[in-house]
């Protein structure tokens, strides 16, 4: 075999497949909190009670429903002070765990300042712990063996199925959530069923034509131990410069790419150099405006052949509290000259489709040749697709109050869907913003495509709910999407079948920072 | 190895398409290029990212790469090559390697967890296909091939004069490689061999939105409300004067003699008023309560989400799973869709006064929440104008409610629903209507208030308990403080509640804010310090302010106070006897300095003689008083200086 033909050249340059996010839909939250909205004066229990409010309708429904007609004949007891002793019911309300073990917000005003903060703990969860339900009545504690399996965390909105103790406990026989939220562009069951039947059969390489997009997070770019080869070879990968011909059209179906958070990695302060004086505000010796630079030289080559979506995570120069802001993009150089890349709030919406919508002036945005290329693609058999992304924050801390080995992480993200709730531990122990009259992090429309990044490793699962009620079925993507410094793995998914792989990147016979070989 | 790469055909081959396929003449020299790369400007060669310019399409000069380095292998100084290798390999194998965390010890617990996820996650994780991608020295090449089950491309990625032991170092050429990048156009990416997009585009970032983009605020900032309130209360005024001028003929002289809004009550000029006055007043304060009370749910309706618009047409007949949204305002409750206006019935004034969302009204409880009736309602940080804050039953209810916290008395409120009655009768032809939106919000509010006013009557002690309390005793303070500034206004104090009701949402600092409000302008009224002439004694010389009796053109006897701008000198015993003049004086209600029993007498006649007096004059004349009281309170002021001067 000729040494020349093992590198085949294509036939014409590849273009890749467009997509085109899409005006974001009216019942999908927007986390922009603006200067109108950006108030710090409210009571976070106004996030309870909003959503107590919200939720309690679907859950009473879901309970209705399950229960209906079982043998005892419960009743709705609507408030949970208002449950009967022996008394076969069910209460709805939000679940508060008490566990001796999470942090404590009146323990940290009452510590000796004199005394260094303890390390926060990985978790919270022991043998102590108690589950309350509580709605605006009061509060109720829940026993039983069903609740060592219930694997509950703070904020979550319950209905419980059972009887009251002679303690005033609340002895759970069953437990219901509010189920996966409607998902208008769900497909019909037998829709369904005819696109999972070639999942398999399309493999990411020339025999696929359908969009798809990447994600990875975790780059932390300037970290002790980096992963600049991997960050390289990403960028190379995905501007199809390395590879073959097979990788090329197979990455010429990456039409955007997501970076869910943590590009940047944590600045680490020394003390002793941060009392020195400074001089021009920073302090040239520990400064190093490197990591930004490296990043946005990085971000500057794949902006120049895809789509970006930045979000920012918790290692970002952004704001700690959930939802964090979109990063500046001045950050990013010439990559902000690119209408394609983009920096996002985290968690966010994104609504891709394939078809350019029209902008408000009714013209179509861009160039004659993506407007062409709109049209084209437009023979595309990929629907408009939801994707909700995070950088995990909310995960990591929903973690932290459950037992493992039983529950995964994976597990925690379907729960998500099912309470409708991406984030019931806030304002408990995960940082938000205080909002007044609505509760951003409810889900409202279960995404195609849930991503979750900064896990330790790459889960993928396909969660559904059976059709009922003549209703379509739900079907979701979930994706935990690892460090990329830690793992050096980029996802795929798949716009159209919803398929998930992934691309890792390493080095052998040589030593490099993240993951090493 | 090198005769092999030197067939190529000097013609183009099979890339029809405008991939350019070099001629044997340019790969001679790009072959020196590397060479002279390698030997001479640096230690490492990055193929194809150094040198694409110069090698054109990357798919194509990679075998010439390759060709390139086997035809060192003869030669005394070899290059070594770094391999790219990208193929399928074993899920497991890629999993248990993308599980390795490698530094961080915070990842311990993940790690453990990851371990023991390991059964259970077998059954419900997805395996999926995995393409690995390795950089490996030629060294390793074949035990690396060895892990892979399908092999995808296989390419010298770089070349170097030593083997890479470093894979960091690879990243040494990036930087030249972005500066050239950046002399290059746009559109030179493609020609490069790069993959690009129409979608990707240079430009500004243009977010996409709907028509029906809404506001998307998590919260209803009050401070913003009250600024745009201000701001647009007074094109409101305007505008709303226009068409209520034919209703409030009468009242006119009255209105347009208004003053400004200062923040403060004046309620002697409601004394002063005439019946019909002050009923018309009455009158015109219920029309402003009526439109603010509009103006708050229109505010509420558009602080909210926008998004709640399309649930409030749709949301009726869809189930009620499919109107979830994460705002209360957006919940509804069908079976109530009856008793909401239809938006399109509003007149262009009303949609005015949507704009004009101050201040938080009072909510009215729905029938779930009737068990628990004196929920503590909302309050506003901003200070409501006097008229608007004029007598309502339930707004007399809340600030006893705020002030008061006997048990006894909030179970003697009347129900939630009294109250939405009284509020609608009191709202006369067009009552505050709880349409869905306001009122899911409003019985949010309720909930939240009730579990406040449960904490309070249980007792808890928290901290929202306390603050609650410590807002008690600044309400009654604030009321106190009110009270002595306006001894005669102590009747209406009670039935007009001038702050509206609070809600839990806000903390006690933030009252403190909202009651600092209107005592603002009190401090506005401190008469600047003069230079005061001193005279050869050295006491400060008294103005000289002479009155005069004088009978004007319409044939009315008046007297009249003239400044002649001057000092006059005056004695020791006289300012000590002038010393305690303006003390008497700040007690009584009038303070006029040079003026005689007689003259007074004189000059209030023509206010006391005749009923068709022109309450216009009235209220000149009462505006000239707070300018002889700041002409009198200077003197005591300076005998206080001159007290301490003589010192």
């Amino acid at each position: 075999m000729s040494e020349d033909s093992e590198v085949p050249v294509p036939d014409a340059p590849l273009t890749r497949l467009p997509t085109f996010v899409l005006p974001p839909s009216e019942k999908t939250p927007q986390f922009t909190i603006n200067a109108v909205n950006k108030s710090y004066k409210h009571q976070y229990a106004n996030i309870y009670f909003v959503r107590l409010r919200l939720l309690r309708e679907f859950v009473e429904k879901n309970a209705e429903k399950r229960w209906k007609g079982i043998e005892g004949n419960p009743v709705f007891v609507r408030r949970v002070l208002d449950v009967v002793k022996g008394k076969l019911c069910y209460i709805v309300g939000t679940v508060y765990m008490d566990m001796p073990l999470k942090p404590n917000v009146l323990e940290d005003i009452a510590r000796d300042h004199a005394i260094p903060v303890p390390p926060l703990r990985q978790k919270y969860h022991s043998e102590k712990d108690n589950t309350m339900l509580e709605d605006e009545s009061g509060r109720i504690r829940l026993v039983g063996e069903r609740m060592k399996s219930s694997n509950l965390v703070t904020g979550v909105i319950i209905a419980a199925l059972g009887i009251e103790t002679n303690n005033g406990d609340f002895e759970v026989v069953d437990i219901c959530y509010a189920g996966m939220a409607p998902q208008p562009g769900a497909e019909s069951p037998k829709d369904a069923d005819e696109s999972m039947d070639i999942d398999d059969a399309a493999s990411f390489g020339s025999a696929d034509h359908d969009e798809w997009i990447a994600i990875v997070s975790g780059l932390d770019v300037g970290a002790v131990s980096s992963s600049d080869a991997q960050l390289q070879m990403l960028a190379e990968y995905l501007t199809g410069e390395a590879g073959g011909l097979d990788d090329q059209q197979g990455v010429s179906r990456i039409s955007r790419l997501i970076v869910a958070g943590n590009s940047l990695a944590p600045v680490v302060i020394n003390e002793e150099l941060d009392k020195k004086s400074r001089r021009y505000g920073h302090d040239n010796s520990s400064f190093s405006p490197h990591p930004t630079r490296l990043l946005a030289s990085c971000l500057e080559d794949i902006a120049r052949s895809m789509a970006i979506h930045l979000l920012a995570g918790a290692t970002d120069p952004s704001g700690t509290l959930l939802p964090q802001q979109a990063l500046p993009r001045a950050m990013f150089g010439g990559a902000s000259a690119y209408g394609s890349f983009s920096t996002e709030t985290n968690p966010t919406y994104l609504h891709i489709g394939t078809t350019q919508p029209p902008s408000s002036d009714g013209k179509t945005n861009g160039n004659a040749s993506s407007s062409k290329a709109a049209s084209s693609s437009s023979s595309s058999r990929t629907p408009n697709r939801t994707i909700l992304v995070h950088s995990g924050q909310p995960l990591d801390d929903m973690f932290c109050y459950l037992p493992t080995p039983p529950v995964t992480r994976l597990n925690i993200a379907e729960a998500t869907l099912r309470w409708r709730h991406i984030a019931p531990t806030a304002p408990d122990t995960l940082w938000c913003h205080p909002y007044f009259t609505k509760d951003p992090f409810i889900i409202t429309e279960t995404p195609d495509i849930y991503i979750v990044g900064n896990q330790p490793a790459f889960k993928t699962k396909l969660v559904t709910e059976r059709a009922r009620d003549g209703e379509k079925e739900r079907r979701c993507r979930i994706v935990l999407v690892p460090s990329f410094n830690q793992t050096g793995t980029l996802v795929l998914v798949n716009l159209r079948t919803l398929v998930a792989r992934s691309v890792s990147f390493a080095v052998e016979g040589m030593t490099a920072g993240g993951q090493g070989s | 190895m090198e005769a092999e790469g030197n067939d190529f055909p000097d013609a183009r081959s099979n890339t029809p398409e405008g991939i350019p396929t070099p001629r044997r003449s340019e790969r001679v020299a790009r072959w020196a290029l590397i060479k002279a790369a390698l030997d001479l400007d640096y230690n490492f060669l990055a193929f194809p990212i150094e040198n694409e310019q110069e090698c054109g399409y990357v798919q194509v000069v990679k075998p010439e790469l390759r060709s390139f380095h086997s035809s060192l292998h003869t030669s005394e100084e070899p290059a070594y090559a770094t391999y790219w290798l990208s193929g399928d390999v074993r899920s497991e194998s890629v999993s248990k390697a993308s599980r390795q965390p490698v530094n961080g010890d915070s990842m311990d617990i993940d790690e453990d967890v990851m371990i023991d996820d390991d059964e259970d996650e077998s059954e419900e994780e997805e395996v999926v296909p995995q393409i690995k991608i390795t950089l490996v020295g030629e060294r390793e090449l074949e035990a690396a091939k060895s892990k892979y089950l399908r092999i995808h491309s296989e390419h010298i990625y770089c070349l170097s004069p030593s083997p890479v032991t470093d894979a960091d170092l690879i990243c040494g050429p990036t930087q030249l490689v972005h500066k050239k990048d950046e002399s290059l156009a746009a559109d030179a990416v493609t020609l490069l061999g790069r993959i690009a997009g129409p979608h990707v585009r240079r430009g500004r970032y243009v977010k996409p939105a709907t028509s029906s983009l809404k506001a998307d605020e998590p919260s209803t900032s009050k401070r913003a409300q009250a600024e745009q309130q201000k701001a647009e209360r007074d094109t409101k005024a305007k505008r709303d004067a226009a068409p209520e001028a034919e209703t409030r003929k009468e009242e006119k002289p009255v209105t347009s003699a208004k003053p400004k809004p200062t923040g403060k009550l004046d309620w002697t000029k409601a004394k002063t008023k005439t019946k019909v006055e002050t009923s018309g007043a009455k009158h015109e304060a219920k029309d402003e309560k009526k439109r603010k009370g509009k103006a708050d749910n229109a505010a509420k309706m558009e602080v909210d989400e926008e998004g709640s618009k399309a649930q409030k047409t749709s949301g009726r007949d869809k189930p009620s799973e499919e109107g979830s949204a994460s705002s209360v305002k957006v919940e509804e409750k069908p079976g109530k869709s009856t008793k909401r206006p239809t938006p399109p019935k509003q007149t262009p004034s009303d949609q005015n006064v949507k704009m004009q969302r101050g201040v938080k009204r009072k909510s009215a409880l729905p029938d779930e929440i009737d068990s628990e009736p004196d929920a503590p309602k909302s309050r506003t940080k901003t200070p409501t104008p006097p008229v608007e804050s004029k007598g309502k039953a339930g707004a007399k209810l809340n600030g006893k409610k705020n002030v008061v916290l006997s048990d006894d008395e909030e179970e003697a409120a009347p129900a939630p629903r009294n109250r939405i009655s009284k509020m609608k009768g009191k709202g006369k032809a067009k009552p505050i209507v709880p349409d869905f939106d306001s009122e899911a919000e409003m019985s949010v509010r309720a909930m939240m208030d009730i579990d406040d006013g449960k904490l309070s009557r249980i007792e808890i002690s928290g901290a929202k308990f306390i603050g609650r309390r410590a807002d008690h005793v600044i309400k009654a303070s604030n009321k106190q403080e009110r009270q002595q500034e306006t001894p005669h206004a102590s009747e209406p104090e009670d039935e007009f509640e001038p702050e509206p009701p609070m809600t839990p949402a806000e903390d006690v600092l933030m009252i403190d804010d909202s009651d600092d409000e209107p005592v603002k302008p009190k401090p506005r009224k401190r008469k600047e310090k003069k230079v005061w002439p001193v005279g050869r004694n050295g006491f400060r010389k008294r103005r000289v302010m002479k009155s005069r009796m004088t009978v004007d053109d319409k044939g009315y006897m008046g007297m009249f106070i003239e400044d002649y701008s001057d000092y006059e000198s005056v004695d020791e015993e006289e300012t000590e006897a002038e010393k305690e003049k303006p003390k008497a004086r700040k007690s009584g209600t009038k303070s006029r300095k040079s003026t005689t029993p007689a003259e007074d007498k004189t000059e209030r006649k023509p206010l006391r003689a005749s009923d068709s007096y022109d309450t216009h004059k009235a209220k000149s004349t009462s505006t000239e008083k707070p300018k002889r009281a700041g002409s009198s309170g200077k003197n005591p002021q300076g005998n206080l200086t001159h007290f301490f001067g003589k010192k």
